[in-house]
């Protein structure tokens, strides 16, 4: 019944920019400021942030640019038209492969720490189990509801977040936030290099692009969409050395919850805040993950035409668990994590830019 | 959904005989197939002093015995020869000469077939058949006992008009037009029901309702294929676009100025005879939390009353899923204090929380059960002492802490202030299910479903347009009407969330 | 339309899985709420040798603790409640018990053995520590390790050191308060009203101290039958994060002028022999440096006061002009009285930078503190050469609603 134009299969720019941002939102918010305090001293982390989210902003930006050539034509598609199928069939499944990576790395990421802060009993199997059957749901609907529904959380999860950092404001300790500009530039380039590997996400629009109305605003909405985590994070950063300073902050393992346990809210109404904060924040990590896990149907199915979308979430759905069991421990999901940034970085960034030198080189366009 | 059920074999007889010429093989016929029943009235006569024979044939009780009495017959026995008009003979053309020169009311119509002849006696109209000729004249002569126009029961309001449907699909139809005088006002009429053939309306705007949308609607009518239509609650379950999901996915109202400013925001209403209940579609969740007393009010206090309801949406859906959680899974969040008289009044209690909830909650939904089929006075009497003293007594007895009280009565006072019903209704069940869920996980599985039925609310459409409009498909003019209501002079526009054709509704934006 | 049935059932046969457990689940009844926690080395080794006979092997830890935990019984706080089914427990709110091990997660899971609830620390208040485990090698930051690296708990419990032991602070049974901790929990937090309480410092704040190399430090407490007094301060060395000695209570007034740390109290002067009571409303604090030769650095403290005249034993106009310049000067005096005594314990004896000067060092002056931060307290002690002094102005904003009290002649005697 597509009677009601609006309704259906086209997003808006303004929509775009927000489920971008709701796709970089994730697990980097809890640990990048733990990383970034590893490397640089005090307060100054946060023009690492500001560094490293630029960098994010540009590849962003070229691979909304090398989407955009293409406005109507799927991932798999384009990716053939410049290189032909062969290598886009490998591609398109190499992609494949990392969004299935990606949602495993989320969904344990919701386990483990619910497990560590919600629960202690529990399995984390149960507790992961659980959240995927939740992403499944999701993602079984139609894909603009899914999307939409980024509309809806991150305005929820912006507020609790910009409330956590307004109540801990008072705990600031101005000792720790003087003395500025003590790093150096090496130094914050490390930290920069952190925050962009923590900040994945501006890859979908390599695949979002043709549901969009107007395709050609994909590159900017792409750094709009950054904009956002981007501000976000350096608020948080500034704010989590301000009140933990920086040795503390390095000594962390999840900083943000930190600063979230130390809210209190006058009245004493609510009193462990970082367990409300955690509840909003499996929200976005949702997002992500419904996102994650509707690349790698697209993908895949660009590749295996015949399975339907609902055979493609029975048989992904096992994998996806199975591989997001594998970690043992934290510190092997940490390194999970650290491995698949990188991957990401290969797949997502370096090949998309290739893909779009190459295409300006050889003048490929929609229209061939 | 038109295979849901199956086309059931014609069982009447065969019904489109044309009439027959002579009086009596018209009336022997009648009564026959009717069964000659009681209130079966056939009052015969003659005209003139001719030996023509005339037959009035009517349901007592459903027509306006004066109309019939003044207007025709009268007419036909008395006025006619004094008029000294003469009188063509028998045959189509007498009838017309009855028609427009005799007979003194407003709606009258030929007939020719049996079938066509039933279908309006039964619906209360009188037949006038003359000896001789093999047609009927049909005279509406509807005046059955109708409820008086009265305060609607579900949906009062403080500050408003008090008229409501009644079961009299002309009241309702009046009521609209009163309110929506234009010329661009719709009525399209439908039967539906096969067997009881009751009279709908369809009402819109020709010039502002999406012409896409109001064909939708009748398409979705049209494949109605039972015996009867009691209620607009059936036609709602047969066009609504998803039966699984507990949401309604179209408005249910007994007022008629929620129909007409429906009509000119681009919307549909469905108009169903003998119920007061309309239909207007489609609807959207933010709608459903709306009252017109919104805007009949001034803006400040619409926009605090319509964010109570919102809240009072999460406390009657939550209330007692987070009670379940805290006190079972995270003491820690809720303040020392609190925690810890939470957990002196529970010592003695022998059930764990989740049941304690689940056996409250079960409670309410029985008293307000009780309270609809006991009279009026007692009903309510009955739904709030017995919920306090069952309460008390529940308390004192040790069964139940305080504390599960408080959260149950909240969360029956918190659905109260929803103004739809029917999303009042969907919102006990859902009551239960978050419950389970926080009975497992706790606050995580509270998320959880948060996120889960909100899944189920993005996917859920109303005859195509989206349920969470305007918060998914942002159109962020229609947020002047969402959470706030904007001062009227700012509202220019009509919402987009129906795709209305004519957007401006106010030519300047100038207050006085 | 089948596949989507399908994956719906399936989707419904897993859900009926999920309600095999609750693992988690625990009534809030049957929990046991634990609000203070206190901390001592054993006074008997008794315990010790039994564990040694039982497990000759098993691993151990440096130190042993003796550990008391407070917990809350929710059915001593409804006196005289409604209930019937609630089994009066007396009058007692709380339950104290003690036990004794190497590690404090041990210790917490002993007490699993003996206790019907199991400890919940989610509401911890506060955590008190006796000096001689302040006083040891690294006790302190080991018996904080549970309580900072669990995730249960908050980093917002407040910790106090116990002058001598610490369970008796615990085992107080105040009159008119039904649980010990929290009692002492709104005692600390009384700085608005006395200068001489150290603000609270939190388990998180803790946390910071400890790993950053600044000395600081943490209030004390004492405790009789029935009551307790949070006054004075126990000061911490930095770098070995041991506690050197205790600061009196006049002396932590002092130290709360010099860092800043004043939200109300009360001044005395003597005027003319008679006395005269200030009333704090606030005040700040300015440091000037002068750093030219880092063997003798120079640090001025200037404080700023203002207040009200609360009391005053001293007949006379208090509405003139001079009559306040003069009690300024006097107030002023004093602070500078108390300020220099807690420069000379802190700078002379203790020769511990509890007064903020590194820190103001690293503020304003990084990259001398760069050079210097090793020689700081230590090595070279560029803190204890250095020179310290104090200058206070006191502003009185307000007499109060009465001038004199009585009308005394000049002359008579007292």
């Amino acid at each position: 019944m597509n009677n009601v134009p609006y309704a259906d299969q086209k997003i808006r720019t303004r929509e775009m920019v927000i489920i971008i941002a709701n796709a970089v939102i994730g697990v980097g918010i809890l640990t990048f400021p733990r990383s970034i305090a590893k490397e640089t001293d005090a307060f100054d982390g946060w023009i690492s942030v500001l560094i490293g989210g630029a960098a994010v902003c540009l590849i962003g930006w070229l691979l909304g640019k090398l989407a955009s050539r293409f406005p109507t034509r799927t991932y798999f598609d384009y990716v053939a038209l410049i290189v032909g199928r062969p290598f886009a069939y490998l591609l398109t499944l190499l992609f494949g492969v990392y969004s299935i990576l990606m949602v495993s790395f989320e969904v344990r990421a919701v386990g483990n720490i619910a497990k560590q802060y919600l629960f202690t009993n529990t399995p984390v199997e149960m507790i992961t189990l659980a959240f995927l059957l939740i992403v499944q749901y999701a993602v079984a609907g139609s894909r603009m509801a899914l999307l939409r529904l980024n509309l809806i959380f991150l305005p929820i999860v912006l507020l609790v977040i910009l409330m956590v950092q307004m109540y801990t404001l008072r705990f600031l300790e101005w000792e720790n936030v003087r003395p500025f500009f003590s790093t150096d530039w090496t130094t914050l380039l490390k930290g920069a290099k952190g925050v962009t590997l923590s900040m994945s996400g501006p890859e979908i629009v390599l695949f979002y692009t043709l549901l969009m109305k107007r395709p050609q605003d994909a590159p900017k909405s792409v750094i709009l969409g950054l904009a956002i985590p981007v501000l976000l994070y350096m608020t948080i950063y500034m704010v989590i050395i301000g009140v933990f300073s920086a040795a503390v902050a390095r000594n962390l393992t999840f900083p943000t919850i930190e600063l979230a346990k130390g809210v209190e809210v006058p009245g004493g109404f609510i009193e462990r805040v970082e367990s409300l904060f955690f509840t909003i924040w499996i929200m976005t990590i949702f997002n992500t993950c419904t996102i994650w896990f509707d690349l790698t149907i697209t993908a895949l199915r660009s590749v295996f035409t015949r399975l339907s979308k609902f055979a493609w979430i029975l048989i992904l759905s096992p994998i996806i668990y199975l591989i997001a069991m594998q970690p043992q421990n934290q510190v092997e999901f940490l390194t999970f994590g650290d491995r698949l940034s990188y991957i990401g970085v290969v797949i997502a960034y370096a090949i998309p830019l290739l893909l779009l030198t190459i295409a300006k080189l050889r003048g490929v366009k929609e229209s061939d | 959904m038109a295979s849901q059920l199956k086309r059931r074999p014609q069982q009447t007889p065969d019904l489109s005989t044309p009439l027959y010429p002579r009086l009596e093989e018209n009336l022997t016929a009648i009564k026959q197939t009717l069964g000659n029943p009681q209130d079966l009235i056939v009052r015969t006569f003659s005209i003139d002093n001719t030996s023509l024979t005339c037959a009035v044939v009517c349901f007592d009780g459903l027509v306006d015995s004066d109309l019939i009495n003044d207007k025709v017959v009268k007419h036909i026995q008395l006025t006619l020869p004094a008029s000294g008009k003469k009188l063509p003979p028998p045959g189509e053309e007498m009838l017309t000469f009855l028609l427009r020169e005799v007979l003194s009311t407003i709606e009258v119509k030929l007939e020719s077939t049996f079938e066509a002849m039933y279908d309006r006696v039964l619906a209360g109209d009188t037949a006038l058949f003359v000896d001789g000729t093999a047609q009927t004249i049909v005279i509406d002569s509807r005046g059955w006992q109708t409820r008086t126009i009265d305060e609607p029961v579900s949906e009062g309001l403080v500050r408003g008009p008090r008229e409501g449907f009644t079961e009299n699909i002309r009241d309702n139809t009046m009521l609209v037009r009163r309110r929506v005088r234009d010329v661009q006002l719709r009525f399209d009429t439908m039967n539906v029901g096969r067997r009881s053939k009751t009279d709908l309306i369809i009402a819109y705007m020709q010039d502002i309702a999406n012409p896409a949308l109001v064909q939708e609607v009748k398409r979705r009518l049209a494949t109605i294929d039972v015996d009867e239509v009691e209620e607009s609650g059936f036609i709602e379950q047969w066009i609504e676009d998803d039966f699984l999901s507990p949401f309604p996915q179209c408005q249910v109202t007994e007022r008629p100025d929620k129909v007409a400013s429906a009509l000119f925001q681009g919307r549909v209403a469905i108009l169903l005879d003998g119920t007061p209940m309309g239909l207007i579609v489609p609807v959207t969740f933010s709608m459903l939390l709306h009252s017109p007393e919104d805007f009949y009010e001034r803006w400040i206090v619409g926009t605090l009353a319509r964010l109570l309801r919102y809240v009072a949406a999460f406390l009657a859906v939550f209330s007692p899923a987070l009670y379940v959680a805290l006190v079972t899974y995270h003491p820690g969040l809720i303040p020392s204090d609190l925690a810890f008289s939470i957990a002196a009044t529970r010592e003695g209690v022998p059930f764990p929380a989740f049941v304690e909830a689940l056996l409250m909650v079960a409670t309410m939904e029985l008293l307000q059960e009780a309270g609809l089929r006991l009279p009026k006075p007692i009903g309510q009497t009955v739904g709030i002492v017995g919920g306090l003293v069952i309460g008390e007594s529940a308390v004192s007895a040790g069964l139940v802490s305080p504390v599960m009280v408080i959260v149950v009565a909240l969360t029956a006072i918190a659905s109260f202030a929803i103004p739809a019903y029917n999303l009042a209704l969907t919102f006990r069940m859902i009551r239960f299910v978050v419950m389970f869920a926080a009975a497992i996980f706790g606050l995580y599985g509270v998320v959880l479903m948060f996120v889960a039925i909100f899944i189920h609310l993005a996917n859920l459409t109303s005859l195509g347009v989206p349920y969470l409009t305007p918060f998914a498909p942002q159109l962020l003019n229609d947020w002047k009407d969402l959470l706030l209501r904007a001062p009227v002079t700012f509202m220019r526009k009509r919402p987009e969330t129906g795709q209305p054709k004519d957007h401006i509704r106010m030519k300047t934006g100038d207050a006085p | 339309m089948i596949d989507r049935r399908f994956v719906r059932t399936a989707l419904i046969g897993l859900c009926a899985f999920l309600t095999a457990g609750c693992w988690d689940q625990l009534p809030i009844e049957e929990r046991g709420f634990v609000i203070g926690v206190a901390i001592d080395f054993p006074r008997s080794s008794a315990a010790e040798e039994a564990a040694e006979k039982e497990a000759p092997d098993r691993p151990e830890g440096r130190w042993r603790f003796l550990v008391t935990h407070q917990f809350v019984v929710p059915g001593g706080l409804v006196s005289g409640s409604q209930q019937r089914g609630v089994q009066g427990s007396g009058n007692e709110a709380f339950l104290n018990i003690a036990s004794e091990g190497d590690s404090l997660l041990e210790i917490s899971s002993e007490l699993a053995t003996r206790s019907s609830r199991i400890p919940f620390y989610q509401h911890l208040k506060v955590l008190i520590i006796s000096e001689e485990v302040a006083k040891a090698n690294h006790a302190f930051a080991d018996a904080l390790d549970f309580f900072l690296r669990d995730p249960e708990l908050r980093r917002s419990s407040k910790v106090m050191i116990a002058k001598g032991d610490a369970r008796p602070v615990l085992e107080i049974s105040p009159i008119n308060e039904k649980l010990p901790a929290m009692y002492i929990n709104a005692v600390a937090e009384n700085i608005q009203k006395n200068a001489r309480i150290l603000p609270e410092i939190w388990l998180g704040e803790c946390h910071e101290n400890l790993m950053n190399e600044h000395s600081f430090v943490l209030p004390r407490i004492t405790s009789n039958e029935k009551e307790v007094k949070v006054a004075g301060a126990a000061v911490f060395n930095g770098k070995s994060n041991r506690m050197v000695g205790f600061l009196g209570e006049e002396e932590t007034e002092g130290l709360n002028f010099l860092t800043d740390r004043v939200k109300g109290g009360m001044l005395k002067a003597v005027l003319d022999r008679e006395l005269v009571t200030f009333n704090i409303e606030s005040a700040s604090r300015k440091i000037k440096a002068d750093t030219r030769h880092k063997e003798r650095m120079r640090f001025a403290y200037t404080i700023t006061c203002e207040g009200v005249i609360d009391e005053t034993f001293k007949p006379m106009n208090y509405l003139s002009k001079d009559a306040l310049k003069t009690l300024q000067d006097h107030l002023a005096k004093e602070i500078e009285r108390m300020a220099r005594d807690t420069i000379r314990k802190v700078h002379k004896q203790m020769k511990t930078d509890v007064l903020g000067l590194g820190t103001y060092l690293k503020q304003e002056h990084p990259h001398l503190w760069k050079q210097l931060k090793h020689d700081w307290e230590y090595g070279r002690n560029y803190f204890a050469s250095s020179e310290i002094d104090v200058k206070a102005t006191v502003y009185i904003r307000n007499v109060g609603e009465i001038n004199t009290t009585e009308t005394r002649s000049r002359n008579e005697v007292r």
